[in-house]
């Protein structure tokens, strides 16, 4: 019998060359690439059994990860490496932006417990996160600041080793079980008490430690009349509190907080704030909060993030000197004269409106400035309420992040 | 302060072994498993004593020949019952666990304090299994016991392989729904997706030549040796069996560890 003037084992051991030659190609695709679902070895097996080309069709359409969510360099985490050996030894020395100004305390720039470089987190096309290079010196309460959206819990996953990043390393100069992490809004299970609770956490991350701690904890964290009733009747507030003991309860080296304050009352806020700042001398505490009176009360160390950027790092003291340029009008309105008389001199960089009387205004020449803003309102008989130097938190973060 | 940790003290340490205890005993789920066996073994054994009598009040109109009850009878009831609601609650009652990222708050709490994820699978894997055979076998308990008065003795000994044969299948079942629950994540999506994985073992039975070699044949097991089958007929599925459920279990921990929260 013959096809096309050919005999048919001729076209079948051309054909059965291409779908080796095909095979082949799949499978070297595999080896290069990132797969999902399976492991390799499974898709390998998949593609060579699998009935020709469906198992090679699958691996495309299921098993090989896209581009975006590749991870392209090699990501070292102490919590992926095995055994619990303490990594201090990977930290490299860093290039640290972290000026010399020196903070509300010594900052030993050398000692660093966590450290990110280049790490980037894909969703699809989204950058969760960019580029970011975190420095974290061990033993200082790092205050990390962003909208919603930022990639503030993002960050803090992928340091907690809950997520992968697509790209960059990540560097924790502590073992796994060596850092607390508390979520932004933990759950437990409902039937567990207070004490079951962290006494799991004691039990999986500090077994030497007594089971006394526990009770400690909790007393420590405000929950001593809750000790022995079920998590299930809970509130948030109190949940938090119970995340929080359980992060405190095997003594960590090192605390991820995720917005610990978030779902506290005004006293609870206060109450974790002042536990945090105890823990500053002791511990290094990375906390994520949108909440900027939080950070400036108990922070270090400060880092600005914004859409997936960390637009700022650095002791929080020079975080505000970089608003001494900027200050904060408020007359009687109406006030648009008055901007416009402003935007008008010399020295005037940014001159705004941002509710009716309030002008934020951004300066080149601060002397000059203060020198002649009297001369302008008095030109406008302006009736002053106030002018203050605008050396806020809110202040600098919105300049970073608007 | 010191009645506080004295009361602590007398407690037992929290375990995740002891977490999946409690999470039986406190939200019932032992009472689904030990429910659901035990009742069917008792149905099983009564319906099997009063098939006739049954028939006789109910199936009116209806013409049967009326034979006197076997033991066996009762268990290849309870084997027929139990292979199919049995394995739904136990499907139930093991993705209610295995499921641990179904709630991510949750899992983040006990992922970010163990040095790998693995290893919290250990314990509700292994506590599911011994749940669910401990259920099995009292139900094959009642159920021997109650037809040996209502009907007549059973042999031991094949009882007892045959409960060994159907604890090896729920070892199996277990780990199949382990290793969706890698795949899918959620409580209902693992029950839907395992039980179909259980049911298309016995439909993929059709094909004879691989009948002897499937997971789902030890379901009858217990059946088959009361009713004289020799052991050696189950080797090739236990084999299969003993593979299957180390593989699933290999995918479930590969899942699970690569999942991100």
């Amino acid at each position: 019998m013959e096809i096309g003037g050919q005999s048919v084992p001729a076209v079948l051991l051309v054909l059965g060359a291409l779908a080796l030659m095909v095979m082949a190609f799949v499978l070297a695709d595999l080896y290069r690439h990132d797969v999902k679902h399976l492991p390799k070895w499974a898709w390998a097996l998949i593609i060579v059994l699998g009935n020709f080309p469906l198992g090679a069709i699958a691996y495309f359409v299921l098993g090989r990860r896209a581009a975006g969510d590749e991870p392209t360099d090699p990501v070292d985490r102490s919590g992926d490496r095995a055994g619990d050996e303490p990594a201090t030894a990977a930290v490299r020395a860093l290039d640290t932006d972290l000026p010399s100004r020196p903070p509300r305390r010594p900052i030993d720039t050398s000692d660093i417990v966590v450290a990110t470089r280049a790490l980037s987190k894909l969703y699809g096309s989204a950058a969760a996160l960019d580029a970011v290079e975190l420095v974290v010196p061990r033993g200082v309460t790092y205050g990390l600041i962003g909208p919603n959206g930022a990639g503030k819990t993002t960050l803090l996953s992928i340091l907690a080793g809950l997520r992968r990043p697509t790209r960059g390393t990540v560097e924790i100069a502590v073992p796994r079980t060596s850092m607390g992490v508390l979520v932004d809004t933990p759950q437990f299970e409902p039937w567990l008490t207070a004490r079951e609770a962290v006494d799991l956490a004691r039990h999986l991350t500090a077994p030497e430690l007594p089971s006394s701690r526990v009770d400690d904890v909790l007393v420590e964290v405000g929950l001593e009349q809750a000790i022995d009733r079920r998590v299930g009747g809970f509130s948030r507030g109190m949940l938090q509190r119970l995340g929080l003991a359980g992060c405190l309860v095997g003594d960590p080296e090192v605390l991820l907080l995720d917005e610990p304050s978030s779902a506290l009352d005004p006293a609870g806020r206060r109450e974790v704030l002042d536990l945090v700042g105890r823990l500053a001398h002791t511990k290094t505490v990375i906390l994520s909060t949108h909440i900027l009176s939080d950070v400036q009360q108990v922070a270090d160390v400060v880092g600005v993030i914004d859409h997936g950027r960390l637009q700022f790092q650095g002791p929080l003291t020079e975080l505000l000197a970089r608003t001494s340029a900027t200050y904060s009008i408020h007359v009687r309105p109406p006030a648009d004269p008055i901007l416009e008389h402003l935007r008008r001199c010399a020295w005037t960089v940014e001159a705004t409106e941002h509710a009716p009387g309030r002008i934020h205004l951004v300066v080149s020449d601060p002397a000059a400035a203060e020198a002649q803003v009297a001369a302008v309102l008095a030109e406008h008989d302006a009736r002053l309420v106030s002018f203050n130097p605008a050396t806020d938190l809110e202040t600098a973060f919105l300049e970073l992040t608007s | 302060m010191t009645a506080v940790t004295d009361r602590s003290a007398r407690r037992p340490t929290m375990t995740l072994w002891r977490l999946e205890l409690l999470r039986l005993v406190r939200t019932h789920r032992w009472m689904i498993l030990f429910g659901v066996y035990t009742a069917l073994a008792v149905l099983s054994a009564l319906t099997a004593r009063y098939f006739n009598e049954i028939m006789e009040r109910f199936g009116e109109g209806v013409e049967f020949t009326a034979t006197e009850p076997q033991p066996v009878d009762a268990i290849v009831q309870f084997v027929s019952n139990t292979s199919q609601i049995g394995v739904l609650a136990v499907v139930v009652v093991a993705a209610s666990s295995l499921t641990i990222d179904a709630k991510p708050e949750q899992a983040a709490f006990l992922r970010t304090k163990v040095t790998r994820p693995a290893h919290l699978l250990v314990a509700p894997y292994t506590m599911n299994v011994a749940a669910t055979c401990a259920a099995m076998a009292t139900g094959t308990l009642v159920v021997s016991l109650l037809t040996e008065v209502l009907i007549g003795p059973l042999p031991f000994w094949r009882v007892l392989v045959g409960t060994v044969l159907g604890a090896c299948y729920l070892a199996f079942a277990v780990a199949v729904v382990a290793a969706v629950a890698g795949f899918t994540g959620g409580q209902a999506t693992t029950v839907f997706g395992a039980l179909g994985v259980l049911l298309a073992l016995p439909i993929i039975g059709l094909f004879e030549p691989i009948q002897a070699w499937l997971p789902s044949e030890l379901v009858s097991g217990l059946a088959a040796m009361v009713d004289g089958a020799s052991f050696g007929e189950f080797v090739r599925s236990l084999l299969v069996t003993a593979l299957a459920t180390t593989g699933l279990l290999a995918v479930a921990v590969a899942r699970f560890e690569r999942r991100e929260l």
